[in-house]
C-alpha cells in the first residue's frame, strides 16, 4: 500500500508539473491513477521459467563463443560447452609412451552439449513401446515387458518399498530414480503389482482448470541422444596395452565398452563408465561403506536398524550434500535445473494410518532436471528427469550419481499435435497412455484439478533393431493443483504432474493404450 | 564491489558474454511483465520473452548509450518482437486482451472497487494503441518518459502530452461512468 501511495504521488506530481489545471481535480486524478495502478494484471511470473531461460541463454553464450572460435556456421547447430563432466583418463606416460612424454591426458567422454539439426522425421516412425503390465519382481517393485529385446527391472534405490514403476518405458539399465506417479504404477515391495488389483484404485478423475490453450506448432523438434561412442584416443591406447597373460594387440577391432573403477578407501566409490551408452554412474563401493544391517541375520535386527522419520535430514540439507559432491567432483550443474528431492515416502508417511509400515529408504535421491534446448525434461510419470545424486541418509554423504550422460543430440522436426481438445482429453485421463482410462471407477471417485501446462520435454525409450534409443519429445506438463482428499485410498497418490507429448506420431501410436499384459 | 549495468554492457561488448546474465537478471521480470500486459497470455509472454533476450544477446554489440538507455533498447526489442511474432497470429488489441483479462479472477472482490476497475479496464481497452501503450508503459511498466519516447521513437514532450491528455479523458469518462452507476443504483 505504501508503495502504491508513493507511485500515486509520483505520477500525480508529474501531471501537476506538466499541467497545473490537474490540481483542480487532485482527488479525482489521484483516485484514477490509483485505479490504473490497481488494474495492473497479475502476470503469473514463473521463477522456474526465468531460471530455465537464463540457463538457455548461458548455453547460447557458450555457443556464440564456440562459433567465434571455430569460425564455422552454427546456425543449425548448437555447440554448448558447459563442463558437465569430463571423464579424463590420465594415462601414465610410462604406460603410453615412455620415451616421449611424462604424462598424457586423454579425454574419453566429453560433457559438452551438442545439438545437431538433421532432416525432418530423421528418426523414423515414432512409436511408444508397450507398457509392461504384470507381476513385479520384488525388492523395490519391478516390471517386465513382453518385448524379447528387453527385460527391465526398474529398481528403486536401496530396495525402496512402495511405488514400483509399471515401467517408465523400459530403460535398459537400472536407474536410481524412484518409481513415480500413480499412473506410473503402484507396485509394492516384495510382490509387485498384479493387473487384477488395479481396477479399484484409479477412482480419480482429472479436470483441466487452467488457461485457454493455444497449440500452433505444426512441427515440433524431437531430440535423440547419440549414445554410441567411438573414442579413437581410447582405442589407440588399447592397442598399446600389454598384459602378461595375453597379447592384446592380437585382437582386432577392439574398443572399450566400459570401465569399472574402484576407489579403495572408507566411503569409497565404484565408478562405472559405460562407453556404449555414454553414461557414467557412481555407486558406493559397498564393502567400504559401514552399515548397521551388514551383519543382520534376523528380521528383528533389520527392524531395529530401520531409519526413523526424524533421522532424515531436511531437503535443503540433502540438496546441500548433493551440491557439495558435484562441486567436489567437478561436475557442473549448468545443464540442469533446480534440484528436487524425491521424497515420496514423506507423502506416504503423511497418509499412512500405521507409520511403522512405511519404509524409509537409506538413500534419498536428489534429481537435477536436465534442461535441453531450454526445456526441462520429465519422465512419463511427470517427474523431473536428469542427473540423480543419491545421498546415504545414515552417513549423510553422497553415495553415488546416476544418469551423468554425454550430452550429444540430434534434433529432427516431426508433426506436432495442434488439436487442443485431444491434448486436454488425454490430460484429463491423467496419463497419455490411457492405461486406466475407461476402467471401472469406484463410488468415491475424486476429482483432481490440473493447472495451466508448461512446455517441456518427455524422455522416452524406443527400441529399434535390437537397441534402445533415448528420445526427448516436446510435451506439455500439467501441474496437479488439487491433491486427493484421501491419498491413502489410492495406493499413496504421488502424482504432481500429468505429461502429454505433442508429437502426433507418438500420440497416434498409443491408440490401443499401449498395454501388453504380461503372462506367465 | 558491485558491477554496474554499464560495466556489464561494456564487458559483453568486449566479448565477455557471460556478463549478460547480470543484465538478464535485472530485466527478465520487467520484460516478461511488459509482454504479458500486451498479450495477457502466460505461455505467449514466456515465448516472446525468450525471443527478446535471445535477440538482445545476439545484438548486444549494436547497443549504443548515445542512442538511449539500455532499458529503452531492450524494451524496443521486446516491442518489436511482440509486433513481429504475436501480431502475425493474433492482433495486439488492448480491448480484446483487457476484456479477456477483466473477466477472470484478477479483479478485486469488493463490488465497488470491482466496478471501478472494470470501468478502468473498459476505458483502457477503448483507447487507441498508442495512448494505451503510453499509459501502460508509464503506469504499469514504470518507464520514464525518456524511455517511453526512445521505445516508441517519439519525443519526450509528445509522450508527456499524450499521457496527460489521456488521463484527463479517462478522468472524465470514469467519473461520468461512476455517476451513471450511482444514479442507476439509486433508481
Amino acid at each position: 500500500m505504501k508503495n502504491l501511495n508513493l507511485q500515486i504521488e509520483q505520477l500525480s506530481k508529474e501531471l501537476f508539473a506538466y499541467d497545473k489545471s490537474f490540481m483542480e481535480h487532485e482527488k479525482e486524478v489521484k483516485q484514477l491513477i490509483g485505479q490504473l495502478l490497481q488494474a495492473k494484471p497479475d502476470t503469473k511470473f514463473d521463477e522456474n521459467f526465468a531460471l530455465m531461460l537464463r540457463q538457455q541463454l548461458m548455453q547460447k553464450v557458450e555457443n556464440l563463443k564456440t562459433e567465434k572460435t571455430a569460425g564455422t556456421n552454427f546456425n543449425w547447430r548448437m555447440a554448448l560447452w558447459p563442463a558437465l563432466a569430463v571423464v579424463v583418463l590420465v594415462v601414465s606416460g610410462v604406460a603410453l609412451n615412455q620415451n616421449k612424454k611424462t604424462d598424457t591426458t586423454v579425454e574419453l567422454l566429453s560433457g559438452n552439449i551438442e545439438i545437431d539439426r538433421v532432416d525432418n522425421n530423421a528418426f523414423g516412425k515414432l512409436a511408444l513401446e508397450p507398457v509392461a503390465f504384470g507381476r513385479g519382481s520384488g525388492g523395490g517393485g519391478g516390471a517386465e515387458t513382453m518385448s524379447d529385446s528387453v527385460t527391465v527391472t526398474q529398481t528403486t534405490v536401496s530396495g525402496t518399498a512402495g511405488n514400483s514403476a509399471l515401467t517408465t518405458l523400459t530403460a535398459p539399465q537400472a536407474t536410481a530414480e524412484p518409481a513415480i506417479g500413480f499412473s506410473a504404477g503402484m507396485g509394492g515391495g516384495g510382490s509387485g503389482t498384479d493387473a487384477k488389483m488395479i481396477a479399484p484404485y484409479p477412482s480419480i478423475r482429472y479436470v483441466y482448470k487452467g488457461d485457454e490453450l493455444i497449440l500452433d506448432q505444426t512441427e515440433v523438434n524431437v531430440y535423440r541422444r547419440q549414445k554410441g561412442l567411438t573414442s579413437s584416443a581410447a582405442n589407440q591406447f588399447l592397442k598399446q596395452l600389454r598384459f602378461g597373460l595375453l597379447d592384446m594387440t592380437k585382437f582386432n577391432n577392439v574398443s572399450i565398452d566400459s570401465i569399472n573403477l574402484m576407489e579403495n578407501k572408507e566411503y569409497g566409490y565404484n565408478i562405472m563408465v559405460n562407453f556404449r551408452d555414454g553414461i557414467i554412474s557412481v555407486n558406493e563401493n559397498w564393502e567400504l561403506w559401514p552399515s548397521p544391517t551388514k551383519e543382520c541375520q534376523t528380521p528383528e535386527c533389520y527392524d531395529a536398524a530401520r531409519i526413523k522419520p526424524n533421522e532424515v535430514p531436511a531437503d535443503s540439507e540433502l540438496i546441500s550434500i548433493a551440491d557439495g559432491f558435484l562441486k567436489d567432483h567437478g561436475i557442473s550443474t549448468q545443464n540442469y535445473g533446480k534440484p528436487e528431492v524425491m521424497d515420496y515416502w514423506r507423502r506416504e508417511l503423511a497418509a499412512a494410518t500405521d507409520m511403522t509400515q512405511v519404509f524409509i529408504p537409506d538413500i534419498a535421491s536428489v534429481v537435477y532436471p536436465l534442461i535441453l534446448d531450454g526445456k526441462q525434461v520429465y519422465d512419463e510419470g511427470g517427474s523431473p528427469s536428469g542427473l540423480v545424486v543419491n545421498v546415504n541418509i545414515r552417513a549423510k554423504k553422497a553415495s553415488g550419481i546416476q544418469e551423468l550422460a554425454v550430452q550429444k543430440y540430434q534434433a529432427s522436426a516431426y508433426q506436432g499435435e495442434t488439436n487442443v481438445d485431444r491434448i486436454l482429453k488425454l490430460a484429463e485421463t491423467g496419463d497419455f497412455r490411457q492405461i486406466y482410462y475407461g476402467m471401472e471407477t469406484g463410488e468415491n471417485t475424486e476429482v483432481i484439478e490440473l493447472g495451466t501446462p508448461t512446455k517441456s520435454l518427455l524422455k522416452i525409450w524406443q527400441y529399434k533393431n535390437g537397441s534402445s534409443e533415448e528420445l526427448y519429445v516436446p510435451a506439455l506438463v500439467f501441474p496437479v493443483i488439487s491433491a486427493p482428499k484421501n491419498p491413502g485410498n489410492y495406493g499413496y497418490y504421488n502424482k504432481t504432474n500429468v505429461i502429454i507429448p505433442l508429437a502426433k506420431e507418438i500420440l497416434d501410436s498409443n491408440n490401443n493404450g499401449g498395454i501388453t499384459p504380461m503372462m506367465r | 564491489m558491485e558491477i554496474t549495468q554499464e560495466q556489464l554492457i561494456t564487458r559483453c561488448q568486449a566479448g565477455k558474454l557471460e556478463n549478460f546474465g547480470g543484465l538478464y537478471d535485472a530485466y527478465v521480470r520487467k520484460i516478461y511483465d511488459f509482454i504479458f500486459y500486451r498479450t495477457m497470455h502466460k505461455e505467449t509472454a514466456e515465448d516472446l520473452t525468450s525471443l527478446t533476450f535471445t535477440k538482445a544477446l545476439e545484438r548486444i554489440n549494436t547497443y549504443s548509450p548515445e542512442k538511449g538507455t539500455f532499458s529503452a533498447w531492450l524494451y524496443q526489442i521486446a516491442r518489436n518482437t511482440l509486433i513481429d511474432g504475436y501480431k502475425q497470429n493474433r492482433p495486439l488489441d488492448p480491448a480484446e486482451a483487457l476484456e479477456n483479462f477483466a473477466s477472470k479472477e484478477n479483479l478485486e472482490d469488493q463490488t465497488n472497487a470491482k466496478l471501478n476497475l472494470e470501468k478502468v479496464h473498459k476505458f483502457l481497452g477503448n483507447l487507441d494503441e498508442e495512448k494505451w501503450e503510453i499509459i501502460t508503459m508509464r503506469v504499469w511498466d514504470g518507464l520514464s518518459y525518456k524511455e517511453i519516447a526512445d521505445v516508441l521513437g517519439k519525443s519526450e514532450s509528445s509522450c508527456k502530452m499524450t499521457f496527460s491528455r489521456t488521463i484527463e479523458k479517462l478522468n472524465k469518462e470514469v467519473a461520468f461512468a461512476l455517476i451513471y452507476l450511482l444514479i442507476m443504483k439509486a433508481g
